[in-house]
């Protein structure tokens, strides 16, 4: 995988040097991908004439809900992509306007986890900022998140860090949630999600979300049982417009911010089950205390 | 039912021929309790064929303390009848006869309103001593005559050992479902059932497949099964990481999915199957 952040100020500088990657993705053989909003893609495909339809679009709204449900998708579409015979794949990004500093954060933490994430796939990824629209803080932030830097060529970006530290120091330190309640533990795991898909029910929680609950659940369950020592408990309940639970188990707990962000592959082996977990999930924290580790799950 | 017990897991659909040669008396009552439970909430009139003599205490063994089985023998929905009574009331086996007392019950139970016969046996009369009990294998593959219209559905169940290997062979091979030997481990763990269909090629499971039960199904597949793996999953409720993994404990393998739901294919995205060329999953 390549990585690299194209910064600009101008549509003209745009057209020119994308049009130009795209086009020596046409030339290799590759796959084309952008994902842009609509007025970038006319830009784009209008500059690269006749050819402009083979490229593959992507709106950016629709693609950047949530740095999970990204993640996923585009690992999907890579994998179609090659599994259809393509040995590259070249992508144009571009993250839509994002909402106060927060916001920025999750999406800088996920630029950092890209290089993780898509590490095992034959893609050559750019990602454009324009600093017309985004905060000067944002595209200096986004030099420590991709390892090149697209100019006239391509250069190392000297300020690129290491994804894991920075996903670390930009994850929001997980808040204990008041209220919840525990669930009994005895019996078989099907028993276990018969409980807490009967207190779902009586809490009015949506069938899909209660769905997605008693799967992520499952996943913190098993990993208590196979890495965690056991579980200690397991606590649930509504809090506002959400319903949480959290499965703590006996274990030593890990600290990695990247865990269950990376999409898995046929070698994997751990971090399956959080990965399945977060993608369903609305929100999942990790929190090691002195006690164990607690997963907690949002929908 | 209460939220403290598992749900029922059958692995017969309706209109289906099934066999269970579960070895231990303790395995064929759980997929019969199971298999009675089942269709007496789909409302069907259901027969039990006993072996034993008191049939009261085939029903209480069948009831498990649920109170719907209880109230069905009350209303009539659900009846015990001596096995021998039914195959051979005289002594002897006479299949014409069986088939066309069983298209009668048939007849009856749409009569009264039922929209369908779910009917089981316990096959241990049919011993060599029993005259016509040679003919059991052509019996079982003209019960198929008598599910012309398909509303029957049929346990047999043939305890393992007992039977002459041949014999058996042949009678699962009559049926279209077979919940054969090897699969007993996968009931004993109380939320997955599975059955050969397809000839014995496909395993078919039912229930909810999760950590809790994926490393009995991981011995069952290495013990008894070889590529390419074959599966119908139409009739699982449920499936975690760890039961997609038991599925396919080692990649370089075919595996070929039948019956995928959208949870399952869901997972089959999420576990990056879906695009992997050694997973066929069919429509």
């Amino acid at each position: 995988m390549e990585h690299a952040l194209f910064v600009y100020g101008e549509d003209q500088e745009l057209a020119a040097r994308i049009g130009r990657f795209l086009e020596e993705g046409f030339e290799e053989g590759s796959a084309t991908i952008m994902v842009v909003d609509a007025r970038k893609h006319e830009l784009l495909r209008d500059a690269l004439g006749a050819d402009g339809d083979r490229v593959q679009f992507i709106g950016c709204e629709a693609h950047y809900t949530r740095p999970e449900a990204a993640i996923a998708d585009y690992d999907t579409t890579l994998r179609q992509r090659v599994r259809d015979g393509a040995a590259r794949v070249r992508l144009f990004a571009e993250l839509p306007p994002f909402e106060g500093p927060h916001e920025y954060d999750r999406w800088t933490a996920y630029e950092a986890i890209v290089n993780r994430a898509f590490a095992h796939h034959p893609v050559s990824i750019v990602c454009g900022y324009d600093t017309r629209v985004v905060p000067a803080a944002v595209v200096k932030d986004m030099l420590g998140t991709h390892p090149r830097l697209l100019a006239e060529t391509l250069t190392d970006s000297p300020g690129y860090q290491d994804p894991a530290l920075l996903a670390r120091a930009l994850a929001p330190a997980p808040a204990p949630v008041a209220g919840l309640a525990p669930v009994e533990l005895d019996g078989e795991a099907s028993i276990v999600r018969r409980r807490l898909r009967a207190l779902m029910t009586s809490a009015s929680v949506a069938p899909a979300d209660a769905d997605a609950m008693l799967l992520a659940v499952d996943e913190a369950l098993a990993n208590a049982e196979r890495h965690g020592g056991g579980v200690r408990e397991l606590r649930a309940g509504r809090v506002d417009a959400r319903f949480v639970c959290e499965v703590c188990d006996r274990g030593p707990g890990f600290d990695d911010a990247l865990a269950g962000y990376l999409p898995p592959t046929a070698a994997s082996e751990d971090g399956v089950g959080l990965w399945v977990a977060r993608q369903v999930t609305r929100r999942l924290e990790l929190e090691s205390t002195g006690d164990g580790l607690t997963v907690r799950l949002w929908v | 039912m209460t939220i403290d017990e598992p749900d029922v897991a059958v692995v017969v659909r309706p209109g289906e021929h099934a066999c269970c040669r579960f070895a231990h008396a303790q395995d064929r009552l759980q997929v019969a309790s199971a298999f009675v439970r089942d269709a007496l909430a789909r409302g069907h009139k259901v027969v039990y064929l006993c072996d034993g003599e008191d049939l009261d205490a085939s029903a209480g063994a069948l009831a498990g303390g649920h109170d719907d089985v209880a109230a069905a023998l009350a209303s009539g929905q659900f009846e015990l009848r001596l096995a021998r009574a039914t195959y051979a009331p005289d002594g002897r086996f006479d299949i014409e006869r069986v088939l066309v007392a069983i298209r009668e019950d048939r007849e009856r139970a749409l009569a009264d309103g039922y929209p369908a016969l779910s009917i089981t046996g316990e096959m241990a009369w049919a011993r060599p001593h029993v005259p016509g009990s040679e003919r059991l294998s052509e019996y079982e593959r003209r019960f198929a005559e008598a599910m012309e219209g398909g509303e029957i559905v049929a346990l047999c169940q043939y305890a393992h050992g007992e039977f002459e290997p041949a014999t058996l062979a042949e009678v699962a091979g009559s049926h279209e479902v077979d919940l054969s030997p090897e699969l007993a481990p996968l009931a004993r763990t109380q939320c997955l059932i599975g059955a050969r269909v397809d000839g014995g090629r496909t395993l078919r499971l039912a229930g909810e497949l999760d950590f809790a039960c994926a490393d009995a199904l991981a011995t069952v597949l290495d013990g008894h099964f070889h590529d390419p793996l074959q599966l119908d999953l139409a009739d699982l409720s449920y499936v975690d990481v760890a039961g997609m993994r038991a599925i396919r404990r080692h990649t370089g393998r075919p595996l070929t999915i039948a019956g995928a739901s959208v949870s399952v294919r869901r997972m089959l995205g999420l576990l990056a199957w879906d695009t992997d060329p050694e997973v066929e999953v069919l429509a």
